[in-house]
C-alpha cells in the first residue's frame, strides 16, 4: 500500500486504526506565552485492540487522550500534529464535525462519573438524550436501547434504575451508568481514563472485566489510561509509557513488563511489585518535573539511576525490537537468562 | 509482647439525623495491638475499618464496647489520663490537604500540638521534624498548597511525630498518591517506626501493601472482623469467602502470585 508509510511522513491514517495520533504536541496558552505540555506523541490503536497508556500524574496522558476526542479544555491547544479517527482526518475538524463522531465513533469514561453525568437528570434520560442526538429513533425505542445497555453494563433492575438520579446510585453503579452511556452508540473505540482508580479492588476487578467483555462482544478497541501497571498488565495487548509530556517506551504488554528497556518503566514496575513482609517498597526518586524544568536533555535524567554526560542531549524515540520503541541513551540491559 | 491497644466489643451505630434509618458501621469488634508491631486493618469502603480506627483515636464515640490505649480507657477514662492520649497516639490521614489549615505555614502546622515554645525554638523544632521526614528546612515557610501530594503526606507524618507518640494510626496514607511515590512514604513510615520503636496501625483496602508492611492484620467486612492473622497466610490461603474475593481481586503484574 503506497499510502502507508512511517509516522513522520504520513499524512493519511492506516486503514486498520481507530485512533491515530501523529506527532501531536499540546501547549497551554498564558497570555502570549505557549507552555508545552506534550511533545510529538505518536499513538495508534488498531481495530479490536486494547492499548494501555501509563505514567504518573502530570505526564500528559489525559490531555493526549482528550485531544483524540477534540475535547481539550479551554486554554489548551494542539500546536502541531494530526489526529485521525477511524481513518478520517479530524485535525482541522469543526465542533460540529466532532459532535458527529463523539458517541458513535469514540466515547470516553472518566475516573469520577460525576464529570460526565448531569446531577439534574435521571441516568436513563441522559442515555436516551445521547441516543436521540445521533439516531433518528423514537423515544420508546431509545428508552429500550438505554435499558438494554444498562443491563449489559451490569446494572441490576435497569427498568427501575432508569429513573434514578446519579446521587441515588452507589459509586460502582454510577460508574456502570457512565459506561452504559458511553457504549449505547456502540463506538469503535472507548477511551477509559482511570475509570477504576477511585473504586475498591473488588469493584475495580468487576469493572475491568465488564469493559473488556463488552469490548470483545462489540469488537471495540480500548485506550485504557492508568498509573497502575498491575491493572494495565491484566488487560492491555500493547502499552505506551508517557513521561513529562512525551512517549518514552512502547511495546507488547508481556514483553515490555518482562524486559522494560526504559529506566522509567523499570522504576514503575519496581514500585508496583509486591514483596514479602518487611522488605522495603520500590519507588522512583523525586517527582515528575514541571514543564518549566524539562531542560534540554533527557527529561527523566534527574531521577534516573543511569544518568551521565550523554543524557544531557535529548534522546530520540528509537526502535529496540519488533514493535518496541524506547527513548533512552542507556537502555536497561537485558537480564542474562 | 504487651498489648498497647485493646478493643473490646466495639460497636458503632450511626442514626439518621431525621430518625428512622440506622447503620451499624462497626459490629462487636475486638482486637489487640501489641507494642512495637505493625498492625493492619483491611477492608473495602463501608467495611467499618476507618470508624474502628477513629474510635481508637478518640474521634468517634462507640455506641457500645470499649477501647483502651496504653492502659487508658479512651472514652470513659479519667479526664486527666485522657488528656495524655495525644502524646501516645497520633494519626496520618489519606488526604493531608483536608487536615491542614490552608492559611497556616508548614512550620506552624507541624508544631501546632506543642505547648510552651518560644518562636525561635518552635522554628528549630519544625526544621528538625521536617528534615526527619526528608523535607528541606526551607519548607517551614511555605503553605500546604505549594507542596506536592507526597510532600504534604511527609508533613502529616512530621506533625504526628512532633508529639513523640508511641502509636501512629495511618488511614490509607498512600491511596491518594501515584504508585511510584507510595514506596517513598511507606518506607519512611517503616524506617521511622523502627527507629523510634513505634507501633503502627495501618488502615487500608490494599492487601498487597498491608502484606508488605504489617506483621498481623484483621480483615473487616460489613462492620465485623471476618479473618485475622499473618497477612502472608491470608493471601496464600484465605479462609473466609469475603477475603477470598478480596485476594482474587488484587491486580497483579505478569508472573506475580
Amino acid at each position: 500500500m503506497p499510502l502507508q508509510s512511517t509516522p513522520d511522513t504520513a499524512i493519511v491514517a492506516s486503514e486498520t486504526s481507530t485512533i491515530e495520533l501523529q506527532q501531536v504536541s499540546i501547549s497551554a496558552r498564558y497570555a502570549r506565552v505557549l507552555l508545552p505540555l506534550t511533545s510529538g506523541v505518536d499513538l495508534r490503536i488498531d481495530q479490536g485492540e486494547v492499548v494501555g497508556l501509563v505514567g504518573e500524574s502530570g505526564s500528559g496522558k489525559t490531555i493526549t487522550a482528550l485531544s483524540a476526542m477534540g475535547l481539550l479544555p479551554g486554554g489548551l491547544e494542539r500546536v502541531s500534529g494530526r489526529v485521525f479517527l477511524t481513518g478520517r482526518d479530524m485535525t482541522d475538524a469543526s465542533e460540529r464535525e466532532w459532535n458527529r463522531v463523539r458517541g458513535p465513533d469514540v466515547a470516553m469514561i472518566f475516573q469520577d462519573p460525576m464529570t460526565s453525568l448531569d446531577p439534574c437528570f435521571s441516568v436513563g434520560k441522559q442515555i436516551v438524550e445521547a441516543v436521540r442526538a445521533h439516531r433518528d429513533v423514537s423515544r420508546q425505542a431509545a428508552r429500550r436501547m438505554a435499558i438494554e445497555v444498562m443491563g449489559d453494563a451490569g446494572i441490576p433492575e435497569p427498568e427501575s434504575r432508569f429513573e434514578a438520579f446519579p446521587h441515588e446510585l452507589s459509586g460502582g453503579l454510577r460508574q456502570r451508568a457512565m459506561i452504559a452511556g458511553a457504549l449505547v452508540l456502540e463506538p469503535s473505540v472507548l477511551i477509559a481514563d482511570e475509570p477504576t482508580t477511585a473504586l475498591d479492588v473488588t469493584t475495580q476487578a468487576q469493572i475491568v472485566e465488564l469493559v473488556l467483555g463488552l469490548c470483545e462482544a462489540r469488537s471495540m478497541s480500548v485506550l485504557w489510561i492508568s498509573h497502575d501497571l498491575a491493572v494495565v498488565s491484566g488487560l492491555a495487548d500493547r502499552v505506551f509509557v508517557m513521561y513529562a509530556g512525551e512517549l518514552v517506551e512502547s511495546g507488547p504488554t508481556l514483553e515490555l513488563f518482562a524486559r522494560p528497556s526504559h529506566h522509567y518503566t523499570a522504576g514503575l514496575l519496581e514500585s508496583a511489585t509486591h514483596r514479602p513482609f518487611g522488605e522495603p517498597f520500590g519507588f522512583i526518586q523525586g517527582t515528575v518535573p514541571e514543564t518549566s524544568d524539562w531542560g534540554e536533555g533527557c527529561r527523566f535524567g534527574p531521577r534516573c539511576p543511569r544518568f551521565d554526560d550523554v543524557c544531557t542531549a535529548h534522546p530520540e524515540l528509537a526502535q529496540t525490537g519488533p514493535g518496541r520503541m524506547t527513548r533512552c541513551h542507556h537502555p536497561v540491559p537485558e537480564a542474562s537468562p | 509482647m504487651s498489648a498497647i491497644v485493646l478493643a473490646e466489643h466495639l460497636t458503632k451505630v450511626f442514626k439518621s439525623r431525621y430518625g428512622g434509618a440506622t447503620t451499624v458501621a462497626v459490629d462487636d469488634v475486638s482486637f489487640v495491638v501489641n507494642e512495637g508491631e505493625s498492625f493492619g486493618i483491611v477492608g473495602e469502603s463501608g467495611s467499618g475499618k476507618t470508624t474502628a480506627a477513629r474510635m481508637m483515636l478518640g474521634l468517634i464515640s462507640p455506641s457500645a464496647g470499649r477501647v483502651e490505649v496504653d492502659g487508658i480507657d479512651v472514652w470513659r477514662g479519667e479526664r486527666e489520663a485522657r488528656q495524655a492520649l495525644p502524646k501516645i497516639i497520633q494519626a496520618v490521614f489519606q488526604d493531608p490537604f483536608s487536615s491542614m489549615n490552608p492559611r497556616m505555614r508548614i512550620g506552624r502546622i507541624v508544631t501546632e500540638g506543642l505547648r510552651g515554645l518560644a518562636s525561635d525554638e518552635r522554628r528549630t523544632e519544625a526544621e528538625r521534624l521536617l528534615e526527619m521526614v526528608g523535607l528541606s528546612k526551607r519548607s517551614v515557610d511555605v503553605f500546604p498548597r505549594q507542596l506536592s501530594g507526597g510532600q504534604r503526606q511527609r508533613v502529616a507524618i512530621a506533625r504526628a511525630l512532633a508529639m513523640e507518640p508511641r502509636i501512629i494510626v495511618a488511614d490509607e496514607p498512600v491511596s491518594s498518591l501515584d504508585v511510584s511515590l507510595r514506596g517513598q512514604i511507606l518506607n519512611l513510615l517503616a524506617e521511622l517506626g523502627d527507629k523510634y520503636g513505634l507501633t503502627t496501625v495501618m488502615v487500608s483496602h490494599d492487601l498487597g501493601v498491608v502484606r508488605q508492611f504489617c506483621s498481623r492484620v484483621i480483615v473487616m467486612s460489613k462492620g465485623q472482623v471476618v479473618e485475622e492473622g499473618d497477612p502472608d497466610r491470608i493471601l496464600r490461603e484465605p479462609e473466609h469467602s469475603y477475603t477470598k474475593s478480596l485476594v482474587a481481586a488484587i491486580p497483579r503484574l505478569p508472573g506475580e502470585q
